[in-house]
């Protein structure tokens, strides 16, 4: 099938009704849409990958003509003997498509996210608000000289961008004073996550301390939603476990295939049964 | 309610009636090792003036409303003693609660040493003020240089070790639980005193006390009976009414069908470890106590400076007093 672009000529098309009459107001959308075209050209051009490309051809800048052979790609063959770069294609080295393939994201920051995840699983439950607006904080911007932030929860992410100003930080010092010790990426990470136990241990005590400050001024916590959710749970479950059993009961009758009624013995027994529960029978039978 | 006071009230007449024999004016208490530093402030920890409102004119203002509270000849003897007496009566609360803060400021003051560890003399100087961005300040790690002023007493050391894991972490664990009391309140190192058929003393405890409580007689225990005596009377309406308590028994047998109850779980609430706590015959030896109402710092440290003002006490504490505080530790028991 060809490639429907017709929707996209909504403007174009609504105008020339609007000119001709056939539609008789302009349309709430119409402004909007001229201010912000639809893009028409859906043909995925693809751009050439220069950064690759150029790291590449950074062999060409060595000196050393063993570090020239290491750096020597499918794309720039270097020849020790003759000191030649091979960079005619032919079969061997036909133009790779990824040269044409957007570039992959490579971010410090992803891993030392990861890192820290993987370390600490259970961070993952704490909750997270994800509605965007007006007050998202760009993390990057804030004064990450220390983990505590007024307007960011403590959570992975606080460690990660600690992380990073303590790696910034130190780069600073060392070029101005070259005898301070330069700090390793492990050195760092260590630094941001220890802070972070210091402040969750001490969180952890102010919520028991509080909740136990105001239990002694006479305070009564009602049960928590967790409390709440189990007790409505378990009323569901225990529910669902009665008639389970009643509809298992009433299957394997079935399969056993005793189909037929009552036996008489039974039947008499199965009526006694619903004599005692009827009042006026028990005072006949007296 | 009013049952339950004037059985209160008998069961310590006879105490009382010992007391008043030996009436005499509470003074506030010496304290040997502080008060030699009167003028001069402790070390490291509190200036002249800070000291003066940490505890002389605070010990002098509970020392004047217990005075004025026994007039009609009641409290005399002890602070323990009135403590112990008092500890449930409703009327002469106030009485409970100046000698019970009397008598815990003291102690935590005897806790107390001025600071040698440091070197310098800029060391020694108190600290500048915190303000309120101190509030947003990150934790200072040096997890290269060990804590300083560790108890040397090796009895002490050791069982700190086994009771919390190491002084670090009991370091942490007692400063955080100082450091998040809101109000007035105290944080203590107790050791457990289980009554068996000889006293046994195997495990401490980091304890918060607050307001004018005490390890062993918290003001939530008047709280708990009072609760416990509701709800008994509660009990007691319903099982009156034939009616009332068929309905109950129904839900009781209700409740015990829930097979997911969350009271069929093993864990506990709150209230049911508070009721074994109080079921079982144990009882805490104070050691340790640490002041953390705003009266003790407030002065020296200002209204941000608590956490400094925790670390100094850290350094202050004389471990050799507080080691010789300690029970008789008892061989754990191997099964």
């Amino acid at each position: 099938m060809k490639f429907q672009t017709k929707a996209l000529d909504v403007l174009e098309t609504t105008s020339h009704f609007l000119k001709s009459g056939a539609v008789e107001s302009t349309p709430a959308w119409y402004t909007v849409v001229g201010a912000n075209p639809p893009f028409k050209n859906q043909i995925k051009v693809p751009t050439f990958n220069y950064q690759k490309v150029a790291k590449e051809q950074e062999s060409f800048l060595d000196t050393d003509k063993e570090s020239k052979a290491k750096k020597s790609t499918k794309r720039f063959q270097y020849n020790a003997n003759t000191g030649f770069y091979k960079t005619r294609i032919t079969k061997g080295n036909s133009v790779e498509t990824d040269v044409y393939k957007p570039i992959k994201l490579k971010f410090l920051q992803d891993e030392l996210r990861n890192l820290f995840y993987y370390q600490h699983p259970w961070e993952l439950a704490d909750g997270k608000i994800l509605v965007e607006g007006n007050s998202v904080v760009d993390y990057e911007k804030l004064d990450w000289s220390s983990i505590i932030q007024l307007n960011k929860k403590l959570d992975g992410e606080s460690v990660v961008q600690r992380t990073l100003y303590i790696l910034k930080d130190n780069k600073k010092q060392v070029k101005q004073n070259p005898s301070i010790e330069k700090i390793s990426l492990e050195k760092a990470y260590n630094q941001a996550r220890f802070e972070y136990y210091q402040i969750k241990m001490a969180r952890e005590a102010e919520v028991q301390v509080a909740q136990e400050e105001a239990t002694f001024s006479g305070a009564v916590f009602k049960p928590s939603s967790i409390e709440v959710g189990f007790e409505k749970e378990s009323q569901v479950l225990s529910k669902w476990k009665e008639d389970a059993l009643a509809e298992t009961k009433r299957i394997e009758a079935l399969r056993s295939g005793n189909s037929a009624g009552p036996e008489a013995g039974e039947s008499e027994g199965a009526l006694d049964d619903v004599f005692d529960d009827i009042p006026e029978a028990q005072e006949e039978s007296k | 309610m009013l049952r339950s006071l004037q059985i209160g009230t008998k069961s310590s007449r006879s105490v009382l009636n010992s007391i008043a024999s030996q009436r005499s004016l509470h003074t506030v208490p010496k304290i040997e090792t502080i008060d030699e530093l009167k003028d001069t402030g402790l070390k490291g920890l509190y200036s002249a003036k800070g000291l003066e409102s940490a505890w002389y004119s605070r010990a002098q203002s509970y020392v004047n409303n217990l005075n004025k509270e026994s007039t009609d000849g009641v409290a005399g003897g002890s602070l323990e003693d009135i403590i112990s007496t008092f500890y449930k009566e409703p009327i002469k609360r106030s009485l409970y609660e100046n000698a019970s803060l009397l008598y815990n400021t003291k102690f935590a003051l005897e806790c107390l040493a001025p600071i040698n560890t440091f070197n310098s003399s800029e060391e020694v100087a108190l600290p500048p003020k915190a303000t309120v961005k101190d509030l947003l300040a990150g934790p200072v790690l040096n997890r290269n240089s060990a804590i300083s002023n560790v108890p040397t007493n090796n009895n002490l050391k050791d069982w700190l070790v086994d009771s919390f894991g190491s002084i670090v972490e009991f370091k942490t664990l007692l400063l955080n639980s100082a450091m998040a009391i809101k109000g007035d309140g105290f944080a203590w190192l107790v050791v457990e005193k289980l009554v068996r058929r000889a006293d046994v003393y195997e495990t401490m405890f980091v304890l918060n006390t607050y307001n004018c409580g005490q390890p062993n007689s918290n003001a939530s225990k008047y709280l708990d009976d009072l609760k416990l005596f509701h709800h008994t009377k509660e009990q007691e309406n319903k099982l009156k009414d034939p009616e009332a308590k068929l309905a109950y028994e129904e839900e009781q047998k209700k409740k015990n069908k829930l097979e997911y109850s969350f009271q069929n779980t093993l864990i506990e609430t709150v209230d049911e470890a508070k009721s074994i706590h109080h079921a079982t015959k144990r009882q805490f030896v104070p050691i340790l106590a640490i002041d953390a109402s705003p009266k003790a710092y407030l002065h020296d440290y200002g209204v941000f400076g608590k956490k400094q003002y925790l670390e100094r006490v850290w350094e202050s504490i004389d471990w050799d007093k507080i080691a010789a505080r300690l029970p008789q530790r008892s061989e754990k028991l191997q099964l």
